[in-house]
């Protein structure tokens, strides 16, 4: 057999197994990359559509991926890009205000209970970059350095960001009574033109802090 | 008196964090625990064309 022929079957060996791998990886991923989608978009069926793009994507720029790193990582990074994007795309369609009702949406059931429904609700009224650090210190189990390194910013920020979560979560579920009685006057005014506007700077502003605390 | 107001503040703030993180956990668990779409995992292992 001539020594190209053998050198080209391979190569072909080798792509195919590293194929498999990726694709083993990747579906091993996903429970993990489920959870931190549902943590950005806070709804589960935003957050199927947030995993089925970023996959799409993942697979379009296989060939990026380096075999040997963390898969995780990457595919982290991709999820947060295509939100970000998603995102600046709706920009313009969402209401902010009708937003929180809808937030980490879910069937009642009856072992639900009101106290967990009440942590859904103050989790989805977390800027989003605290809420993802919380989520991978306290649910994923990672240490500071870990969710420093995927998230791309010092561990000093990650800590910083899980302990005002906590705090935040605290007044909010705990009775800071001044915290509490500004979200309900919010939430009871009605929405006047002028408020719309503030409002819009306020997404712009949101916009830009998740593109700082995202941005990969 | 100060010392006993802070020791009840610190064992209220432990108790809250293991509740916190018991219910993210509970929270959280449901979604990782769902199986995957058939349609995400179709775009990873497409079935072979007959």
């Amino acid at each position: 057999m001539p020594e190209n022929t053998l050198m080209s079957m391979t190569q072909t060996a080798e792509d195919a197994a590293n194929k498999a791998a990726f694709e083993d990886q990747l579906i091993k991923t996903l429970p993990s990359l489920r959870q931190y989608a549902y943590a950005l978009t806070r709804n589960r069926a935003d957050a199927d559509d947030l995993l089925q793009a970023a996959v799409s994507n993942a697979l379009a720029a296989r060939n990026s991926f380096t075999p040997g790193t963390n898969l995780k990582a990457w595919m982290s990074c991709i999820l947060r890009n295509r939100f970000l994007s998603d995102t600046r795309r709706r920009r313009e369609t969402v209401a902010v205000d009708d937003a929180p009702q809808e937030l980490f949406a879910r069937a009642a059931s009856q072992e639900d209970s009101i106290a967990l429904g009440e942590l859904r609700r103050a989790m989805a009224r977390l800027p989003v970059g605290h809420r993802l650090a919380l989520v991978m210190i306290t649910v994923q189990g990672m240490s500071y350095e870990e969710a420093s390194a995927e998230l791309r910013v010092p561990v000093g920020t990650v800590k910083c960001r899980v302990f005002r979560a906590r705090k935040q979560l605290h007044a909010w579920l705990l009775g800071d009574g001044d915290v509490k009685a500004l979200a309900v006057t919010k939430s009871a005014r009605p929405l006047t033109s002028k408020r719309a506007g503030k409002i819009s700077n306020i997404t712009g502003n949101v916009l830009e802090e998740a593109q700082d605390a995202l941005a990969c | 008196m100060v010392q006993s107001v802070r020791v009840r503040s610190s064992s209220a703030d432990t108790a809250f964090d293991l509740w916190l993180q018991r219910g993210l956990q509970q929270v959280f668990a449901d979604v990782a625990q769902e199986p995957i779409p058939d349609e995400i995992l179709a775009l990873i292992n497409p079935a072979p064309k007959v």
